[in-house]
């Protein structure tokens, strides 16, 4: 990675770090995907984080229209980024943060990278747990979510802020299609969707994120979490404010945010 | 032999993780970033373990680390520490590697062995003398070790132990005209671009590559793998350990029998 990737990581790392913003201005910047996922990965590097799963993004028609693209992009979730209900969270303005309701996936078992398709009851057989999950996004690019185009969200961690997971459930293959969830910003209703919002059904979002891997040798292992995509649209969020996911009988994810120090 | 569920506990699977991650994407970590505690030798190869097996590669061999006596003093090391070779980063001199695909690579000029059989698992007592008659071939090698951890000193070595011993690429030169002589007398020299950077012999790795070559088999066999018939071993530096720099060839002389030629693109 020549210097200039180099800097520009270091500058995305201590944005996220202390809420500020990295002007895209005067930064060399990647040319493409190879290097923006490079620039994501030494972001990660530099967190010193342990990899625990994977966000999807661009599920929608929407949202792939906004970012430039034709299909969902994955991005790494990290332990520190990663909390469970009820958290209190910091968040910068200046990062345009929203949320999205989003079911997630625990693997109990590994899913190696593999040459023939995982069949579908083999994907849900390695499932542990579900949860619903609140995911929050923001760039770390000044001039917000949206403006920036995909090779520069990639490289900013995939506009990924955090993932909070309300209560985890045994896997016994629930219908998540119709299921409803219902976000509240500031105690008053925002979006709403249920499951089939996400590529039909969560289950298609884990089983193209799996895909996505085999193709690059990876695959998944036991313990890591995958959150699907978002089915509430996105909902804005601010300093001081609140949000929280009602997920029906898979319970509630509620988050408090706060500012960060000094910002 | 390691049961590959869920058994680490949190600081081994956080840095088991990490490790899977940095071998995958080919992205070094920072140490001072990583926050984890103390390992144990056994739970850095309970790690070793986990990482290899999420990572899928195919077995071609063994490395050891830390054989020579100034290794071990600037390692840390108490003693060897064993690493699993790729299959596929086995490779035949003259090799030419682009340097930025490389992990923090150092140079170490090696004997390296294949064995004519499979060795009978369960044995962990071979001395070696009797690991001699089992040889098939005998190669001059210089491996590039290669770490997933940036280098700094003082770096614990149960978390190199656990980073697969900075097993990274073995090239290996043609197979030696071996008619039984003692290798430890074999002069190795190490040059950068035609000047001489290293100078040592077989006696550096526990006083004879035989002896070192027997630690392997024994070492493999108790971590699980019996050595197979085709697999390469290799046994530790003569030549110390230097670093490896872009646009250089690094050239390994084994007396007048042989030599191993890298160039670093």
């Amino acid at each position: 990675m020549d210097e200039g990737l180099r800097t520009l990581s270091r500058a995305l790392w201590e944005a996220r770090r202390t809420g500020r913003s990295v002007e895209s201005a005067g930064h060399r910047l990647p040319l493409d995907r190879d290097e923006a996922y490079a620039v994501q990965r030494e972001v990660i590097a530099l967190s010193g984080s342990a990899p625990c799963g994977y966000k999807i993004g661009s599920t929608s028609a929407e949202a792939q229209r906004i970012l430039g693209t034709t299909e969902p992009g994955a991005g790494r979730l990290v332990t520190s980024f990663t909390h469970a209900s009820p958290a209190r969270l910091p968040i910068a303005a200046a990062h345009g943060p929203a949320v999205e309701g989003e079911f997630a996936f625990r693997l109990g078992r590994d899913l190696p990278a593999r040459v023939t398709p995982y069949a579908p009851e083999d994907i849900s057989a390695a499932i542990e747990a579900v949860a619903g999950a609140i995911e929050m996004v923001g760039s770390r690019f000044a001039g917000g979510l949206g403006q920036q185009g995909r090779l520069l969200t990639t490289a900013d961690s995939s506009a990924h802020i955090g993932l909070v997971t309300g209560p985890w459930h045994p896997w016994r293959r629930q219908d998540l299609r119709p299921h409803r969830v219902e976000m509240f910003v500031d105690g008053i209703a925002r979006g709403s969707g249920t499951g089939a919002r996400a590529l039909g059904d969560p289950l298609n979002v884990l089983a193209w994120l799996v895909r996505h891997l085999s193709a690059q040798g990876q695959g998944l292992l036991a313990g890591e979490i995958v959150a699907t995509g978002t089915c509430t649209g996105l909902d804005p969020v601010t300093p001081g404010g609140t949000a929280t996911a009602d997920f029906g009988t898979l319970g509630r994810v509620e988050i408090a945010f706060t500012a960060f120090d000094g910002a | 032999m390691f049961d590959t569920a869920r058994t680490l506990n949190e600081n081994q699977d956080r840095l088991a993780r990490l490790l899977v991650e940095a071998n995958r994407t080919e992205t070094l970590l920072h140490p001072e970033a990583l926050q984890l505690a103390p390992l144990t030798e056994a739970e850095a190869l309970e790690v070793s373990w986990r990482v290899w097996a999420a990572l899928g590669h195919e077995l071609g061999g063994f490395k050891v680390g830390a054989t020579a006596r100034d290794n071990i003093r600037t390692l840390g090391a108490h003693r060897p520490m064993l690493g699993r070779l790729r299959r596929d980063r086995i490779f035949r001199a003259p090799y030419t590697v682009g340097f930025d695909k490389l992990m923090a690579p150092v140079t170490e000029c090696e004997f390296a062995f294949e064995l004519a059989a499979d060795l009978p698992a369960g044995r962990t007592d071979w001395p070696p003398g009797d690991i001699a008659a089992e040889i098939a071939r005998v190669f001059p090698a210089i491996e590039i070790a290669e770490r997933r951890v940036q280098r700094v000193p003082g770096y614990p070595y149960t978390q190199l132990i656990a980073d697969n011993a900075a097993g990274g690429r073995l090239v290996l030169g043609a197979p030696l005209a071996w008619a039984g002589q003692a290798l430890n007398a074999i002069p190795v020299t190490l040059l950068v671009d035609d000047v001489v950077v290293a100078r040592g012999d077989g006696s550096a790795v526990m006083g004879d590559p035989l002896a070192s070559l027997a630690w392997v088999a024994n070492e493999a066999a108790r971590l699980g793998h019996p050595v197979r018939a085709g697999d390469i071993l290799t046994t530790g530096s003569c030549t110390g350990m230097k670093p490896a720099e872009r646009g250089t060839r690094q050239t390994a002389r084994f007396g007048g029998l042989g030599e191993v030629v890298i160039d670093f693109r």
